[in-house]
């Protein structure tokens, strides 16, 4: 496959993985991926929905939360992470392949 | 002289169980090894982890005696006691030998690409060397630097690297400190979602997590997500123990990540299925205690879930299942003691056989979804499968239970499901003449598990689709173009069907009259079938050959193997509109339009046509209504055609007269019109419950986008065929098109598409045109 056009599931070779393996390196993935989303997206929250936010992760209620409200709140929010996923995809290709 | 044979130790013995079982499940589980360790890798981990040396697993994969374990790995043999001791297994099972490897923490062995990874530089090198992209000493500078990724390619290494750049980032980037631990918390809320929950919830959340996680990393669609998300959520309770909701569950992964999810390739779908089901397994074996063969099963039912998606596709066979379903139906023989062919069943056992009877077919036909397995199922209703059942097995009952003698009428109801759509849509046909009733014996009626079975018996033939748009040259043309496809695909034609080697060895006029595509006999001079341009002849799935009228939307089988006793019999003639090719003026002829001729059609099963086919050029199909429904048709006196010159130019008089532009409604009116004509049409494109309960199950998984691409590409169930022919027209005729997903919207739903269309086919007055 081009390796353009491999996304990370495909460059860390994730189904070459055990499952328990293969869960772990997708949480990790993810979590920078996640990470770099948050650091685009918080500052475009207005001062009470950061409230909201700063509520919803001091709370009890799942994760799944996060990102209900996020998608919600944050203008383009899909975009950001589409292009989140787009700059870790470049450096790992260029760190992997 | 012979070998003598050295004892084993207990402890040998124990390791060859488990490691057999690891085989045998391995080998039961050949799906959902793709994706997880093979067998070797299994057996060379656990052997390294218990300190083996090369020559010993080399030995444990030939399958020669195992060794001891090393008595120097006293670690292990001191970890695998103490579990045994606290199992009370005297065989040690595959999750304590996972749980002694996982104790005795040896470093793993890397194996295959993983020992690719850990090669040094020299010996990156020395493989490019070998592979001759290093000429001598002299290294050629774009392959010494791929040298040297290779020992880069740690792949957790290189994890690691970016999560320390992105720890120093967030804390040295400019943001503010209410941000930062925005963020960090945020990042915290997420990686601790799921961990240490226990019981469905937990299972629910780390599903959750790892979906969204594949959205995050770009695997998946946020679409995808949504709908996994979703429907991870909603399964609650009894996931293992429900099979039903464990293939639903997989099901919606398969038809998500498979069609919603278009930016999935099929490519990336092999390899990531395997993966989810692994994943899944993973979470339910952590959700319950002591639950990994569970874990499997459901992994096993995800993967067989998303085969089950496929379904739509109409290239499914799930042998497995039906498979299942005649061991189910052998048990409840067994059980009530019903010899299949000359049984006797208590007649007070009547009652509870039908009821358990009814629970397997409906169970399985639950699991069927695509609905192509249980055959019967849908040849035979199901009180009628169930009596007939209980008669086949039984010539005692069969004399005590009238009340489930299954009738002609019952059987021919049932076939008529079975059979072309057409028949299905004319009521009449039910009462067909009675005089076909006399001539079947009660004793001939058929066997309960032979009729349904016809489909399930017809010998397996690999599908080749072939579609030839009719030509304008006419129906002889046309078939001469499909018999020229025909030999293309099969070459040597002695290996087709019968039916297909007769249609081969029948000239083309002769079959174009047999098929009621041409009538040169027609007292009208009507002797060309008419089908609009875009129309095709298709030999479908199991070399049934049809033609699909893109002016009604409709598809009629012609000519099957199956359907009927003699292979290839003419099934149903071509049966829709005639006109004179040859003369200037040109009446279309529906012979339906008089009663005698309706009452031809109604009394009997074959539409008794007239007709080549000349498909007329028509600029604008817009303005023929072939929607005719059958009804209307019936009750307009005349349904002459305003068609002038040649095949070229024909024009056409809305026959309905119904007029093209309607009162202005209110919106709300506007509304309910809309809703009114959806509500009617799907229950016509559907017209079985369980054809409903397929559409009910894919409606909102699968894009209208995705259904036309697969339609185009062939790849359509014939059950959703009319559905994307009804889109086409819904396109055509509003000029709307279903959206496409954007990085911001998914791709529009079917029923989305359908409710847009039709609200903007109601503004312009046309709703008569699409209404089914």
């Amino acid at each position: 496959m081009n390796p353009i056009k491999k996304d990370l599931f495909d460059l860390f070779e994730l189904d070459k993985m055990p499952p328990e393996k293969g869960i772990e390196m997708l949480d990790r993935l993810a979590n920078l991926v996640f990470q770099a989303v948050l650091v685009r997206a918080l500052p475009l929250l207005s001062e009470e929905d950061l409230t909201e936010y700063e509520k919803i992760v001091a709370s009890d209620d799942g994760g799944d939360i996060l990102f209900k409200f996020l998608s919600e709140k944050v203008p383009e929010f899909n975009k950001i992470i589409t292009e989140e996923i787009g700059v870790l995809r470049r450096e790992a290709t260029n760190a992997i392949s | 002289m012979k070998k003598e044979q050295i004892p084993k130790s207990d402890k040998t013995k124990a390791i060859e169980e488990s490691i057999a079982n690891v085989e045998t499940q391995v080998d039961k589980n050949e799906e959902l090894r793709r994706g997880l360790p093979t067998e070797k890798e299994e057996i060379i981990r656990m052997g390294k982890k218990l300190g083996y040396s090369d020559e010993e697993i080399e030995k444990l994969l030939k399958g020669e005696e195992l060794p001891k374990i090393p008595e120097n790995n006293t670690i292990a043999n001191e970890n695998l006691a103490q579990e045994q001791e606290k199992t009370g297994e005297k065989t040690p099972s595959k999750k304590t030998i996972k749980k002694v490897v996982k104790k005795t923490n040896v470093e793993l062995p890397k194996i295959d690409n993983e020992t690719k990874e850990n090669k040094t530089v020299a010996e990156g090198k020395k493989d490019l060397k070998l592979e001759g992209k290093i000429i001598g000493d002299k290294e050629v500078k774009g392959e010494e630097e791929k040298a040297l990724k290779i020992e880069k390619r740690d792949l957790s290494e290189v994890i690691k690297e970016f999560e320390k750049k992105a720890k120093d980032n967030l804390e040295t980037g400019p943001l503010s400190e209410r941000i930062r631990k925005g963020v960090l918390d945020g990042l915290t809320k997420w990686e601790t979602f799921g961990q240490g929950e226990e019981g469905w919830k937990g299972f629910q959340h780390r599903m959750t997590k790892t979906f969204v996680n594949m959205a995050l990393i770009g695997t998946i669609s946020m679409l995808a997500m949504d709908q996994l998300v979703k429907n991870t959520a909603t399964l609650g309770g009894g996931f293992a123990s429900r099979l039903g909701m464990r293939l639903g569950f997989g099901l919606t992964i398969g038809s998500v990540v498979d069609v919603g999810g278009k930016k999935v390739s099929s490519e990336k779908l092999q390899k990531l299925m395997p993966w989810i089901t692994g994943a899944i397994s993973v979470a339910i074996a952590t959700a319950l205690s002591g639950a990994a063969a569970v874990g499997l099963a459901a992994g096993a039912s995800a993967y067989l879930g998303y085969q089950a998606s496929k379904l739509i596709k109409g290239k499914f066979v799930n042998e497995k299942i039906a498979t299942k379903k005649e061991d189910a139906l052998k048990k409840l023989y067994e059980k009530y003691r019903i010899d299949e062919t000359v049984g006797k069943i208590d007649i007070n056992h009547i009652p509870e056989f039908e009821k358990d009877y009814q629970k397997i077919i409906k169970h399985f036909e639950n699991i069927s979804i695509g609905g192509k397995l249980l055959v019967e199922v849908g040849k035979v209703a199901l009180g009628t499968g169930v009596s007939m059942a209980a008669m086949g097995a039984s010539g005692y009952a069969r004399e005590h239970i009238g009340h489930h003698q299954p009738t002609v009428e019952n059987v021919k109801e049932n076939e008529q499901h079975q059979n072309t759509e057409t028949i299905n849509k004319e009521p009449e046909i039910k009462s067909e003449p009675e005089t076909k009733q006399e001539n079947v014996a009660p004793e001939k009626q058929p066997e309960p598990q032979s009729q349904p079975e016809i489909k399930t018996e017809a010998p397996i033939i690999e599908h080749k689709i072939i579609t030839v748009e009719f030509s304008s040259r006419g129906a002889i043309q046309t078939i001469l173009d499909m018999k020229e496809a025909i030999h293309n695909q099969y070459g040597d034609i002695s290996k087709a069907p019968e039916s297909i080697q007769e249609f081969m060895n029948t000239p083309a006029t002769e079959e174009a009259i047999k098929l009621g595509l041409y009538n040169p006999d027609n007292p009208n001079g009507a002797e060309s079938a008419m089908l609009l341009r875009g129309s095709t002849f298709i030999l479908g799935e199991n070399d049934v050959l049809s033609v699909h009228d893109i002016g009604t939307g409709e598809d009629h089988d012609l000519i099957s193997p199956y359907k009927e006793a003699s292979s290839g019999e003419v099934l149903e003639k071509y049966h829709g509109k005639m006109f004179d090719s040859d003369h200037s003026e040109v009446k279309t002829e529906d012979v339906t339009q008089t009663q005698g001729l309706q009452d031809e059609i109604i009394n009997t099963p074959h539409y008794e046509p007239t007709n080549p086919v000349i498909v007329p050029d028509v600029a604008d199909p817009n303005n023929l209504n072939l929607n005719i429904r059958q009804e209307e048709i019936i009750n307009t006196p005349h349904n002459e055609t305003g068609l002038q010159g040649s095949s070229s130019d024909i024009k056409h008089v809305d026959t309905t007269n119904t007029p093209h532009t309607t009162e202005p409604l209110s919106p709300g009116e506007a509304f309910h019109q809309v809703q009114t004509i959806i509500h009617s049409n799907i229950n016509h494109i559907f017209p079985t419950e369980k054809l409903m309960g397929e559409w009910n199950s894919m409606k909102d998984n699968v894009s209208a986008e995705k259904l036309m691409e697969m339609y185009h590409n062939k790849e359509l169930n014939d059950d959703f065929k009319p559905l994307a022919h009804h889109i086409k027209d819904l396109e055509r005729i509003s000029d709307l098109h279903p959206e496409a997903e954007t990085l911001i919207n998914p791709a529009e739903s079917i029923t989305n598409f359908i409710s847009r269309a039709l609200e903007k086919i109601q503004e312009i007055g046309r709703l008569n045109r699409v209404k089914l």
